[in-house]
């Protein structure tokens, strides 16, 4: 029996994973464990290498920088989650549940439209919205008699003018999520709830929630995941990372390390710190998933 | 691109967007390069300012650099790459004449200034200077007659030039027109003040030395009064709204258009401005910064300048120090000179402008070599100048002292810091 589903795993399974296997060893993993072996040496990746122990390690402990980025990643964290999931949610639900609405595609293709710019697109594009001067954003307040708001060099603000343009580009990608979790729920159980009298909050909250209980904690996962690491807007948008950094998140200030300072042994501490956190969220949720599932 | 038929490329690596004035300088000195020579043809290819300052560094350290790139000597885009050896040694070259400058080594005919940010500390000379580009103020001349607002002079005073923002705050109340243009997003154009200041109340020879000196500071009240004025222009709203989020390239959009009527900047201006306006660049002028009462220096200039550098993956330098010669020859410099309204790299005596040319000169120009004639010395940016732990300190530095989110105590107590780091990692302390 042993023998034979090793060999099943041989002659089968091994050959259709490898392709993704011999990717993710790659990309992935291999260069993972290589940023905790450079995490050891000073280096600034041109010159020669040198052994530090854990300099690097202790230094991340006290650069305020990595910090405030990091609490800018939570906030990113809990916008994605707590905004761009519900809200993807309730869009796809709202599509479901009334057959009636007009457009059905053209909602369906508008709320994953943002979805299919290139990241660069939309930053520049959200960099003119916001543009001080004569940007139709400020125009607008100024139209409404309101102050004119320094959105992307307020270094109170600007961290959430970054993430409001994250959450317009992905809350259509869990809408999408959403929509292919609720399809795959069963419709007889949909119709006689209906029946039953249930409203459609109540349908909401009863059947579909817990239903898509699995398909919700995989968003949950790739949200947190997928916020610890980003990267693309806040780069363009707010390439010095704000004045005090107040728009730097990890991602953004592990490159600059590595690729304007040249302090490439300090920034794979950092990577390496990033990827065993986000190591353990993915961990967690892919656990939750698997458990509900 | 005529003429690279059969021939092999040398990839050049250049900052200038379509529309500048630079770029039609480059354009015409490739183009004759490219019909002329046999072997190879340069091949320009644009990459943005700031994505250049990360893509040299990635492209170095995966051993596919461009066979020729830009930078602006010093530290951080050429010696720390020649200190490794990736970086062709032009001091062979630069021995002999250039053909088209004949009765001199080439090296003899560049200015001493800029010939000092392409030599390394072992003496050897890595790169070929281009032009020679300063920081100061630019005004639009058509704007301060409009408003009929005083026209700054090289003489001005601090006070002065204070009084001349409030007259153009009060005479534009309303309007989205702003006394000075700026973009500090990146950092380095609020530098270009911070440095100024040092350089007035310290003294170019302070700024010089203090790199290498292990008993100088960057903490001293000279530093601290600098990292205040520059707050003191915030405050008194001397710049355009939303200045912390914008790039230099926003700010030179808004002096090209006239809602800004000074910006301080690189005399690199005039010709980035043409790609956003046509007509406005013709009123560009030119005038020394303020003068402080108590100031140590009041000719010396911030500035340094593009060059070019061969790398060692270049396969034929021979042909590329050929173009290099070319780009850098008299006839090249005079283009530069009177089609992007920036100095020459070269000495005046090999650029032998005739009566006839220098008549031809224009107002920018003229005013731009009066300042460039008074200075003895030409202090390189910070961020290209020093190694990269001090241009990090400096930059983020800048974009928090504008942001006010940092004191100028702090900032000079940072900068100070990241210089003990300096000194120690290169076995001075």
């Amino acid at each position: 029996m042993k023998s034979k589903s090793s060999s099943f795993f041989i002659q089968v399974i091994l050959p259709f994973i490898t392709p993704a296997l011999a990717f993710y060893l790659l990309f992935r993993l291999i260069p993972a464990f290589n940023a905790f072996y450079i995490s050891f040496f000073s280096w600034d990746g041109i010159g020669p290498m040198k052994f530090v122990g854990l300099r690097n390690w202790l230094e991340l402990t006290v650069d305020e920088v990595f910090w405030k980025a990091f609490r800018n990643n939570i906030f990113l964290i809990i916008a994605s989650v707590g905004i761009e999931i519900p809200v993807g949610l309730l869009l796809a639900y709202l599509l479901m549940i009334e057959p009636s609405i007009k457009g059905k595609t053209f909602f369906r293709t508008a709320y994953f439209n943002p979805m299919m710019f290139i990241p660069a697109a939309i930053a520049l594009l959200w960099k003119l919205i916001y543009f001080p001067v004569g940007g139709p954003l400020n125009n607008l307040l100024s139209y409404l008699g309101l102050p004119a708001i320094d959105w992307l060099g307020d270094p109170s603000i600007n961290v959430w003018s970054v993430i409001f343009v994250v959450v317009w580009q992905w809350t259509g990608w869990y809408f999408v999520l959403s929509l292919a979790g609720m399809s795959s729920i069963p419709t007889e159980v949909i119709e006689s709830a209906i029946i039953d009298g249930a409203s459609k909050f109540r349908l909401l909250r009863s059947i579909i929630i817990p239903l898509m209980k699995s398909n919700l904690f995989l968003q949950i996962t790739l949200a947190a995941t997928g916020s610890l690491m980003y990267f693309d807007l806040f780069w363009i948008m707010v390439e010095g990372g704000g004045p005090g950094h107040s728009a730097e998140v990890l991602a953004t200030w592990l490159y600059k390390q590595t690729f304007m300072w040249s302090k490439v042994g300090y920034s794979c501490a950092m990577a390496a710190f990033l990827t065993i956190v986000t190591f353990l969220v993915g961990f967690y949720w892919i656990r939750q998933v698997a458990k509900a599932s | 691109m005529t003429g690279t038929a059969g021939k092999a490329p040398l990839v050049l690596w250049h900052l200038w967007t379509e529309g500048t004035a630079q770029l039609d300088w480059l354009r015409t000195y490739v183009e004759k390069f490219n019909a002329e020579n046999p072997r190879t043809y340069i091949k320009p290819v644009y990459v943005e300012n700031e994505i250049f300052k990360r893509q040299i560094v990635t492209s170095m350290a995966a051993g596919n650099p461009p066979d020729i790139f830009h930078n602006w000597g010093g530290w951080m885009y050429l010696f720390r790459f020649a200190k490794e050896g990736k970086v062709v040694d032009l001091t062979p070259y630069m021995n002999e004449e250039s053909p088209y400058i004949p009765g001199a080594p080439w090296k003899d005919t560049f200015l001493p200034g800029r010939m000092a940010q392409v030599t390394f500390t072992d003496g050897k000379i890595y790169g070929v200077p281009l032009m020679l580009l300063f920081e100061s103020i630019f005004f639009n001349r058509k704007l301060f007659e409009e408003y009929d607002i005083t026209m700054p002079h090289n003489d001005w005073t601090w006070d002065e030039f204070k009084q001349i923002i409030e007259e153009i705050k009060e005479k534009t109340a309303g309007k989205k027109i702003y006394p000075i243009a700026l973009g500090n997003a990146v950092g380095w154009t609020g530098m270009i003040y911070y440095m100024y200041f040092v350089l007035r109340l310290a003294g170019a020879d302070y700024v010089e030395k203090a790199m290498w000196d292990p008993d100088l500071r960057y903490d001293t009240d000279a530093f601290i009064e600098a990292g205040k004025l520059c707050q003191e222009l915030v405050d008194m709203g001397a710049f355009n709204p939303g200045f912390n989020g914008l790039r230099d390239t926003d700010a030179a959009m808004l002096f090209a258009n006239g809602q800004a009527f000074m910006e301080a900047i690189g005399t690199w201006i005039y010709g980035q401005a043409l790609a956003y306006n046509k007509e406005n660049p013709k009123y560009f002028d030119v005038v020394a910064w303020p003068h402080f009462p108590n100031e140590v220096d009041s000719v010396n200039l911030v500035g340094g300048g593009d060059a070019y550098a061969v790398s060692w993956k270049c396969k034929y330098p021979d042909d590329a120090v050929k173009f290099l010669q070319l780009f850098v020859s008299p006839e090249s410099q005079k283009m530069l000179l009177f089609h992007c309204n920036i100095l020459p790299g070269i000495k005046s005596e090999y650029l032998g402008l005739t009566k006839e040319e220098e008549e031809k000169l224009s107002l920018l120009a003229k005013h731009e070599m009066e300042l460039a004639s008074k200075a003895t010395y030409i202090c390189n940016y910070w961020d290209q100048g020093l190694p990269p732990v001090i241009t990090e300190a400096v930059l983020e530095s800048m974009i928090a002292l504008f942001g006010k989110t940092t004191t100028p105590e702090a900032v000079a107590k940072k900068l100070e810091e990241a210089r003990q780091k300096w000194l120690k990692s290169a076995g001075i302390i």
